[in-house]
């Protein structure tokens, strides 16, 4: 079964990589805006992006590092000009207006490899750097100060016990007193003196200093912030503020001092006047505030939200002006994205989860957020104290193939009260290009929808159907139909059919594209059920085939119409509808299949973050990358090309493959056609799949019992011949068995009545002259008694399977089950 | 039209500008729909927008590295205006990049760009002005014969109209120009010159409308003829035009008309001057149904997509209010009517950089059903029996119990209604009950179909009681007081 071929025979000119297509993680540090205000510049990744504060575009992308940006502040010495600073100590001196002006130090050398950057806090009058370094692992970073011009061993430390995050450590204005937290204590470092000033167990999280006094905020876990005037003095006073009821995630003055800004997971920014005692509050700002950061004209204020987005807020108004938003993250989640991604052919953009409660619609296209759909309609409840509240969301999320219907199902459990689960139909009028709620239906299932899906072509001048499948061993097709009254015209989706098999959960469903059959998993068996009549047409299962069938693709095209693709755990299986047979299965860890509906090919990704394209016609592999990424793929989709190009292979002619990965950046596969290259670099790290095309399923205990009835048919056939003895009209028929068989796919066959006919005529010779026609009802009737007699031997045979799989269930496998484990 | 220069869809088509006579210039994202915000020049009050214009998209590099994002910097949208000055607007930062003076006071009439850096214009002093976007510098000026509008072929070669057309190449160092060709051009004003891109080919045609001509034409500029390639009726004053890219020698070409309708043409050039005038591929309105009355908005510009299902996104709307839709020009085939609301009716959104959270609306159309309310059609649950394969003995339970019954009911029996050419029942209720009211009623019948039918179905034992009735009746005839 273990074919364990290399990989080279077949010749793989290409190499895939997977190409970020979204901005990235955004608010990984903390943000700085420009003298002017005008734009925000934050590193992401490895490179430097800057936004526009009015607009929210992104402007520009500089990529100065080749490893994670660890900080970007802006320079004291010089006007106009910004610091950043990478993992590996590449520190880059560079003007935001002027292109050309680059200064690059490297502050490690070879020896220091075993630290790491983890913040670069600040940046003096005298251009001396402060930055925090982190040996491996250690939980506390060492601060250092370097001079200008900076060498790797020009520096002095100044403490060698800080934490990494960037907003517990600070630098008063003047460079010469540096603050940072340590959960239970404030420590002040100026000078030769080093001051501690413990607080109990109300730890810190934050501080920052006052831009112009002498004095420091910090904030705790119980929401308290706290302002220590003549911190510079043994005995500081202090000030309490209180109105957050979690930790303060981030503090900021304004450029006069006499506001504070703090923010927390009330998602509510919080406005301090200090001289005022007064206090005014902004809520509902999307989602976590993780930075709050001022800028010196006094023009804006901006935080960086957990949803990877940051909210301009004007300060003098105090009114939220702007919003700079990349891919949404999902948060809230354990499994980021749960609903997977989707492809919307109006916008052509994918749809995925968004802000909690939101589906978002990104365009791929321009490489944007379009915008979030508010799906739950409710506000986001922020946690308690000491409880976690649930917020509905989107946990699954099909869009129609005409792009004029999303379907939602919202879920919420918080294993106390009962659980919700709704299940919505959105629908895009293009009269007034608006998204409509048409349908919601509370309780669609009892337990969990496992899946949902959308004919893949409707039938013209209907909507297509659409499939829910739940845990609770149902599925259920949902049908639009006409709900008009006498105030207007209108529809609504109604539930027209229920399935079940067995008392099995229902794990996957799909339709095939024409819309004639319904492919539903239960638990491990698959089955096939007609839309229509919601009647079971068969079973498809391997004993050895436990695990429960995760997705569910039909093939599409020529060679591929008849099979079907099933994905578990650890197994891809194509299934023959025709011959009801397991054509092929594949041993991967898999993470999620796509099928491309333009095209025949099928995309599986691995637990290992590996890409396999293939056919569903055979387990032969059309494409593959090994380890593309870091994280494993949790969805993709592939999604068309809107120009098309020669220079692509065959698989990526028509859709772009995309994915999005656990840390949640949406990728796209390029493939890049360069011989030499490419094959160096695959030709030592690919192996071969195990397959078992040829091999037949030979050892497990139903291929036993399959061998044995191939073996009786093909004895009818050839008893069959002899005594016909049609030579020419025989092997015309076989041909058109063998047609039928070649061309059919198996839920588009035409009626068996309509086939026999075909057959007969094929079989029946144009002229048949009376003799013959005696002869040929003569042989009819021969015909009858032998199909009477092959319907009982069938029936024999059917008997001794059963027999033989009472033996096979008796008998032990434990030999064949360690076979089955290579 | 004037308003025709006013409006510019940016090179991918995913971006709209609209300069509306207020002199705001509007920002719209065409596939959200959503207008993304509003400016107010400095000077809209004195110098009104002549014309606005996209800059084309830069030319990607190919990089080593691999990079996702392509520099999504923006396009520059360059605003002629009537005081003769050009202002380079960045939309992405929100300001003014640069302010060029072609000849004030005199106007501006036309601008077209070549590449991301390099800008010409046309002003009513008949100059055409060559400009580097990046150094706002004037690169050459060249006097011309006068025009209004224009359009760059190559870095030298431009086409510049008034009511002839005229090919001239730019000489930088002399500072004069060379006329190459001429062409009849329209009897009145031109005033949109469209060059038809090919992939990697210089442009060969130049289409071209004017204001009050009810033709476009197709000028090839390869040929020495004077006469157009091809001319496509409009049958109406034609707006603004907008061209596909050629593809196989076919070109898609859309022109919008004063009545609002988007007209659609379809034609091989193959450099044959053609005398046959090209007729309309497909007519679209945009119609607006309010209480059953209809009534037209116009679609005011549209743009080629020229993607692998060759759409086409139209704007429709009035003024300053505009909506967007993609839709594929297959569909666009014949005399076709959309539907559509105002957008002019819905309020116009502010426009706002704000969180782009789009609120689905609920209706009172909206169905929602409560838990438990999912009322399923019945299904056929079809239970196998053991053993039986083919499911024949699986019958529903309807069935089973149908061939079970002694007295079968004919199958079509009991759709019929029940027939009223008889009384045997009442008579039969008559004589159980012995009412001499019932019995009465069913002997005073004397239609002759009806007792004929009674007497047929009057089952056995009723006839003694009856006879007895009936000789007690014939005895005490004329007795009131009978039985």
């Amino acid at each position: 079964m273990e074919v364990g071929d290399d990989h080279e025979a077949a010749g793989f000119p290409e190499a895939i990589h997977a190409v970020q297509t979204d901005w990235g993680l955004l608010v990984r540090i903390k943000p700085v805006l420009t003298a002017n205000s005008k734009y925000l510049l934050t590193g992401s990744g490895n490179s430097i992006k800057v936004f526009s504060t009015t607009s929210g575009s992104l402007l520009e992308e500089r990529c100065y590092h080749d490893a994670q940006v660890v900080g970007v502040i802006s320079s004291k010495t010089k006007k106009d000009q910004f610091i950043s600073c990478d993992e590996n100590g590449l520190v880059c001196f560079w003007s935001h207006q002027d292109r050309k002006s680059l200064e690059k130090f490297t502050l490690y050398t070879k020896e220091d490899k075993k630290f790491r950057i983890a913040s670069l806090p600040f940046c003096g009058k005298g251009g001396e750097l402060f930055i925090v370094t982190q040996e491996e692992k250690q939980q506390k970073g060492q601060l250092r100060k370097y001079f200008y011009p900076y060498k790797p061993k020009k520096f002095v430390i100044i403490s060698k016990d800080v934490p990494l995050e960037p907003n517990k450590i600070a630098v008063s204005v003047s460079g010469d007193h540096v603050a940072y937290v340590y959960p239970e204590a404030l420590y002040v470092v100026g000078g030769h003196t080093r001051r501690r000033h413990t607080v109990g167990t109300r730890y810190l999280t934050c501080v920052t200093f006052h831009p112009s006094q002498d004095a420091l905020a910090t904030g705790d876990i119980t929401g308290r912030i706290l302002i220590w005037y003549e911190i510079k003095s043994p005995k500081p006073t202090k000030m309490e503020l209180h109105w957050h009821y979690l930790p303060v995630a981030d503090l900021a003055f304004s450029v006069t001092g006499n506001e504070l800004y703090s923010g927390g997971e009330e998602n509510v920014l919080v406005k301090w006047q200090l001289s005022e005692e007064k206090r005014s509050f902004l809520p509902r700002l999307g989602m976590h505030i993780r930075f709050v950061v001022t800028d010196i004209t006094n023009t804006y204020i901006v935080t960086a939200q957990k949803d990877n987005a940051f909210s301009i807020i004007s300060a003098k108004k105090y009114k939220a002006e702007g919003v700079i938003q990349g891919l949404a993250m999902n948060t809230d989640n354990a499994e980021p994205f749960p609903a997977g991604i989707a492809y919307d052919p109006f916008t052509r953009a994918v749809v995925l989860n968004g802000r909690t409660g939101h589906v978002q619609f990104y365009d791929l296209h321009h490489g944007k957020q379009l915008f979030h759909l508010d799906i739950t309609m409710s506000n986001y409840y922020s946690r308690e104290r000491y409880q976690k509240i649930y917020n509905t969301d989107v946990e699954k999320l099909a869009v129609s193939p005409d792009g004029c219907w999303l379907a939602t199902v919202e879920y919420r459990d918080d294993h106390q009260s009962s659980m919700e689960l709704r299940l919505k139909f959105w629908n895009f009028k293009k009269e007034d290009q608006i998204w409509y709620l048409n349908t919601s239906i509370e309780m669609p299932h009892d337990k969990y929808i496992n899946g949902i899906t959308f004919q893949p072509t409707p039938t013209p001048g209907k909507t297509s159907l659409c499939i829910t499948c739940g845990e609770d061993d149902k599925f259920k097709i949902w049908k639009e139909i006409d709900n008009s009254d006498i105030y207007g015209k209108k529809s609504c989706w109604n539930c027209c059919g229920v399935g079940s098999y067995r008392h099995f959960p229902a794990t996957a469903v799909s339709i095939s594209p024409d819309g004639s059959l319904i492919a539903a998993g239960f638990g491990s068996i698959l089955t096939f059920w007609l839309p229509t009549t919601c009647q079971l047409k068969g079973t498809l299962s391997q004993p050895y085939l436990s695990e429960r069938i995760k997705q569910i693709e039909f093939g599409r095209g020529k060679d591929s119409g008849s099979l079907i693709v099933t994905r578990t755990k650890n197994w891809v299986c194509a299934w023959d509808l025709f011959m009801c047979t397991l054509s092929w299965r594949v041993s991967i860890c898999s993470t999620c299949l796509a099928a491309d509906p333009l095209s025949s090919y099928m995309a599986v990704f691995s637990e290992s973050c590996d890409v396999f394209v293939f056919e569903p016609r055979s387990s032969e592999l059309v494409s593959w990358q090994n380890n593309i990424d870091v994280s494993p793929a949790v969805s993709a989709v592939f999604v068309p090309h809107l120009k098309k190009s020669d220079l692509k292979p065959l698989w990526n002619e028509q859709s772009a493959l995309i994915y999005i990965n656990k840390n949640q950046m949406l990728k796209m596969l390029e493939v890049n056609v360069d011989l030499s290259s490419a094959k160096d670099t695959i030709a030592g790290r690919v192996k071969q799949l195990v397959q078992d095309t040829e091999a037949p399923v030979a050892p497990t205990p139903f291929a036993a019992l399959v061998s044995q009835t191939c073996m009786s048919h093909s004895e009818n056939k050839t008893s069959q011949s002899d005594l016909a003895a049609f030579g020419d009209q025989v092997e015309k028929s076989a041909i058109f068995i063998q047609e039928v068989l070649n061309e059919a796919r198996v839920y588009r066959l035409d009626s068996f009545a309509h086939l026999t006919l075909e057959f007969c005529k094929r079989i029946i010779p144009e002229a048949v002259n009376s003799e013959e026609k005696q002869e040929n009802e003569d042989l009819d009737a021969k015909l009858k008694v032998r199909e009477e007699f092959q319907r009982k031997t069938q029936k024999k045979i059917f008997k001794r399977k059963r027999k033989d799989l009472q033996r096979v269930t008796d008998s032990d496998f434990s030999d064949l089950m360690s076979v089955l484990a290579i | 039209m004037a308003s025709v220069k006013l409006m510019n869809f940016s090179p991918t088509g995913e971006k709209f500008a609209h300069s509306g006579p207020d002199g705001i210039l509007r920002i719209w994202n065409t596939i959200s729909g959503i207008l993304e915000h509003e400016y107010q020049p400095s000077e809209h009050l004195t110098a009104t927008t002549t014309c606005v214009r996209y800059s084309p998209q830069k030319k990607e590099k190919k990089k080593a590295a691999v990079k996702s994002l392509e520099a999504s910097e923006g396009n520059l949208l360059a605003m002629g205006t009537l005081a003769g000055n050009i202002l380079i607007y960045s939309p992405e930062k929100r300001e003014i990049v640069a302010t060029l003076d072609h000849a004030p006071p005199h106007a501006v009439l036309d601008i077209t760009w070549h590449t991301t850096e390099r800008l010409y214009s046309l002003a009513a002093n008949n100059t055409l002005v060559e400009w580097d976007v990046t150094s706002g510098e004037k690169i050459v000026s060249v006097e011309v014969n006068g025009g209004g509008a224009i359009c760059a072929l190559t870095k030298k070669l431009f086409c510049v109209t008034s009511r002839s057309i005229e090919v001239i190449a730019l000489l930088r160092k002399s500072g004069t120009v060379n006329l190459k060709n001429s062409y009849t051009g329209h009897t009145s004003l031109v005033t949109q010159l469209l060059p038809l891109l090919v992939k990697d080919a210089p442009t060969r045609y130049v289409i071209s409308s004017s204001q009050e001509d009810r033709f476009i034409y197709a000028w090839d500029l390869l040929s020495e003829n004077e006469e157009p390639a091809g001319s496509f009726m409009v049958k109406d004053i034609i707006g603004t035009v907008a061209v596909s890219a050629l593809q196989e020698g076919a070109v898609t070409l859309s022109a919008t008309t004063r009545t609002g309708t988007l007209v659609l043409f379809t034609q091989h050039l193959n450099g044959n001057s053609q005398r046959k005038v090209v007729k309309s591929m497909g007519k679209l309105r945009v119609v607006s149904e309010v209480n059953g009355k209809q009534t037209v908005i116009p679609v005011v510009s549209s743009f080629f997509c020229n993607d692998v299902s060759s759409s086409i996104i139209i704007a429709y709307g009035h003024s300053s209010i505009l909506k967007f839709e993609r839709m594929s020009i297959s569909d666009l085939s014949g005399d076709k009517e959309i539907i559509r609301s105002d957008p002019s009716a819905t309020a116009a959104r502010k426009p706002t950089a704000l969180a782009k959270i789009v609120t689905p609306l609920m209706t009172k159309d909206t169905f929602i059903k409560g838990p438990g309310y999912v009322d399923v059609e019945p299904t056929s649950k079809v239970k196998r029996k053991h053993g039986d394969p083919d499911g024949i003995a699986a019958l529903p339970m309807e069935e089973r119990l149908n061939a079970l019954a002694i007295d079968k009911t004919k199958t079509g029996d009991a759709t019929q209604p029940p027939k009223a050419d008889n009384v045997a029942h009442l008579l039969l209720q008559g004589l159980h009950s012995k009412d001499q009211r019932i019995l009465q009623s069913v002997i005073d019948h004397g239609d002759k179909d009806t007792i004929d039918n009674t007497v047929r179905r009057l089952p056995t034992p009723a006839i003694v009681p009856l006879l007895k009735h009936l000789q007690l009746v014939i005895r005490g005839k004329g007795h009131k007081s009978v039985g």
